[in-house]
């Protein structure tokens, strides 16, 4: 085991740089997802810390050992490819031990791992075919496998569910998380399925054109994305935004095409004029039919409705806005509602730089006033 | 639908012409070698007269034929098999190895496909018959000289790089990070992939080095060294012997690529196809 450490690390292709200084810590032990639209770096990243790229400059440590300049096979990693990569004239078996065949342990030590990983990920009766007699589930767990037999410091993952359906894909993923909290294994995680992300990772770090756009936990890139992309790419149905002016002495929010003002939430201290960006996930609207006041006026333009889970569109002055709930919804297309806003569940931006402006913490008067 | 009985008979007729095209002269050949009655030369016989199988015996033994068949084994043997090592490794280099001028490298090694082998005759003589350093002896003279310049040949080595350009990358990638080196990435992983391939440039090298005649005709200048194609051309010239056994000889010279190429048909075809779909 072993944590990971990229320090300041870049890469360009003949002189087009895909990954710019890039820092990140990923502990001991550790379940890190990187994710990012595609041509974000995020595999490139991923290939650096394998040791399949060099990087141009910057540092990578694994395990408290430099290995900027190693080659893959002395970084005591292993990986699971997107495409698998199971060697196709080897069997189940043959590809499981090529790692240990290579370093030459004994016989019996490859093959009471080999079953003992087997009967781990339940292959015991694949071992002697070869990858092409087997389904894309069952590569899957081989390449698992095959990665799991060597005992590595750390696991790389390249997209590995992308080529498996989606039933398959939540079954797996679950796959994934338990074999994790079993070997607690240090594990970086490439994905673009932010779904993924959420429901694997302890830490994510969100890429965008080679340069990290935010680190944390699922839930503050939830809650608290740092910027308009991470807010925008984090998330399902997407978070609305809309523009705003802070009006009334910073007391209100103008939504100026709706003729709305919305109490300024708790917390912000913005000067009269000032443009915004304000966002609201779409669990923290709520269609309403009748005149309400601090209400955004909008058309229902479709219903969509999974079973569990209800999303709404409608039209407003200020643009297309979604509305998720967990309840069914009776509302019809060309309903006239008006949406109510969740108090203290607006996001606000810079308009011009995208970054989201940090309230104040809420005001506790004194330790006494909290007992 | 039947077709109509003219038809019938003009495509009979057709094909009956094409097959004495290509069968007749084999046909031809094959009854002069078993005929016991000499023919002058120029002259070949369409049916045996008094069979004997004493051409192809006076053939392989009294002109030694069995010596000429010796020879062309053992260039034929050393050359294919070095040929496919060195393309093999060739090919490697060129579709996996990113290494400065490999765009030059590769259109040098193209460019000797252009190159006739008259012109480079003269000046492969003048290289064979110099004292070679670290060696310090000419191979003049020699098996080396029969085998040494056609170790590398453009084809295979452009045949075997467009198949391992299509091995996946990951495996290779996979197989570095399981901890294999160049060598065992090529042999355990590169090598066992492109197996129609090398039966493919095993058996186009084999009957590429087997049908070289300007070769050995410029680099060696011994009865006892010279393969079957030159001797069998020196036999030819000779006013004493019949065409019953020059035919014989002939025949024998032929055999070794009829049964490789039976032998490894299935492969060869299998080959082909794949290096065409593949493009």
């Amino acid at each position: 085991m072993g944590a990971v450490k990229l320090q300041n690390v870049c890469k360009s292709f003949g002189g087009h740089d895909v990954i710019k200084d890039v820092s990140i810590d990923i502990n001991e032990g550790e379940f890190c997802v990187l994710i990012g639209p595609s041509g974000s770096g995020k595999s490139t990243l991923l290939r650096l810390i394998a040791g399949l790229e060099e990087a141009t400059s910057g540092r990578v440590e694994i395990a408290d050992r430099d290995v900027t300049d190693l080659p893959a096979k002395e970084r005591d990693i292993a990986m699971v490819f997107q495409s698998y990569a199971l060697y196709p004239q080897m069997s189940v078996r043959d590809n499981m031990s090529f790692a240990l065949r290579l370093a030459r342990r004994p016989k019996d030590e490859i093959a009471r791992k080999i079953d003992d990983v087997a009967q781990m990920l339940g292959l015991e009766a694949l071992l002697d075919r070869l990858p092409k007699e087997l389904s894309g589930g069952q590569r899957q767990r081989v390449a698992m496998g095959r990665a799991i037999v060597r005992n590595p410091a750390v696991f790389l993952f390249d997209e590995p569910l992308s080529n498996l359906d989606a039933k398959l894909r939540s079954q797996v993923r679950g796959d994934i998380r338990d074999l994790h909290r079993k070997w607690q294994t240090t594990s970086v995680y490439v994905t673009h399925d932010q779904v993924e992300a959420m429901t694997m990772g302890e830490k994510i770090v969100v890429l965008r054109d080679g340069q990290v756009e935010q680190v944390g936990t699922p839930l503050e890139l939830y809650d608290q994305p740092d910027c308009v992309f991470v807010a925008s790419f984090i998330g399902s149905p997407a978070i609305n935004m809309m523009q705003a002016r802070v009006g009334a002495g910073g007391k209100t929010l103008v939504l100026a095409e709706a003729e709305v003002a919305l109490p300024m939430p708790a917390g912000y201290d913005l000067r009269d004029d000032q443009d915004v960006l304000l966002g609201i996930r779409p669990e923290y609207l709520e269609a309403v039919t009748g005149h309400v006041d601090h209400a955004l006026p909008a058309t229902v333009h479709a219903v969509e409705s999974t079973g569990s889970d209800t999303t709404v569109i409608c039209n407003s002055p200020v643009g297309q806005v979604l509305i998720a709930s967990k309840s069914r919804s009776d509302l019809a297309p060309q309903q006239k509602v008006f949406l109510r806003f969740t108090e203290g569940k607006e996001i606000l931006f810079d308009k011009t730089t995208e970054r989201r402006i940090v309230p104040a913490p809420r005001p506790v008067s004194s330790l006494a006033d909290v007992r | 639908m039947k077709t109509s009985l003219p038809l019938r008979v003009a495509k009979f007729v057709v094909y009956a012409i094409i097959l004495l095209i290509f069968v007749g002269p084999f046909w031809s050949i094959v009854m002069t070698a078993i005929s016991g009655v000499s023919l002058k030369p120029g002259q070949l016989a369409l049916l045996p007269q008094s069979p004997t199988f004493d051409n192809f015996k006076v053939a392989f033994l009294d002109m030694r034929v069995w010596r000429y068949l010796l020879n062309s084994m053992v260039v034929v043997s050393f050359g294919t098999i070095a040929q496919v090592v060195v393309s093999a490794l060739a090919a490697y280099a060129l579709a996996r190895k990113k290494f400065r001028g490999a765009a030059i490298v590769s259109l040098l090694i193209l460019s000797t496909l252009m190159l006739p082998e008259e012109v480079i005759a003269i000046p492969l003589y003048l290289v064979t018959i110099k004292q070679l350093p670290v060696i310090d002896t000419s191979i003049y003279n020699t098996y080396f000289a029969m085998i040494l310049p056609v170790v590398g040949w453009a084809f295979s080595i452009f045949m075997l790089t467009e198949f391992m350009r299509a091995v996946p990358k990951e495996l290779e990638e996979a197989a570095r990070i399981d901890g294999a080196n160049d060598w065992q990435v090529f042999g355990h992983v590169i090598l066992p992939l492109i197996r129609p391939a090398l039966g493919t440039v095993l058996i186009f090298g084999f009957i590429m080095i087997w049908d070289q005649y300007l070769l050995p005709l410029v680099v060696i200048n011994d009865r006892d060294l010279e393969t079957l194609p030159v001797a069998l051309a020196s036999l030819r010239s000779d006013p004493s012997i019949t065409p019953n056994i020059i035919v014989a000889a002939t025949l024998i010279a032929m055999a070794p690529s009829v049964i490789v190429y039976l032998l490894l048909q299935k492969h060869f075809n299998r080959g082909l196809m794949a290096g065409a779909v593949k493009g």
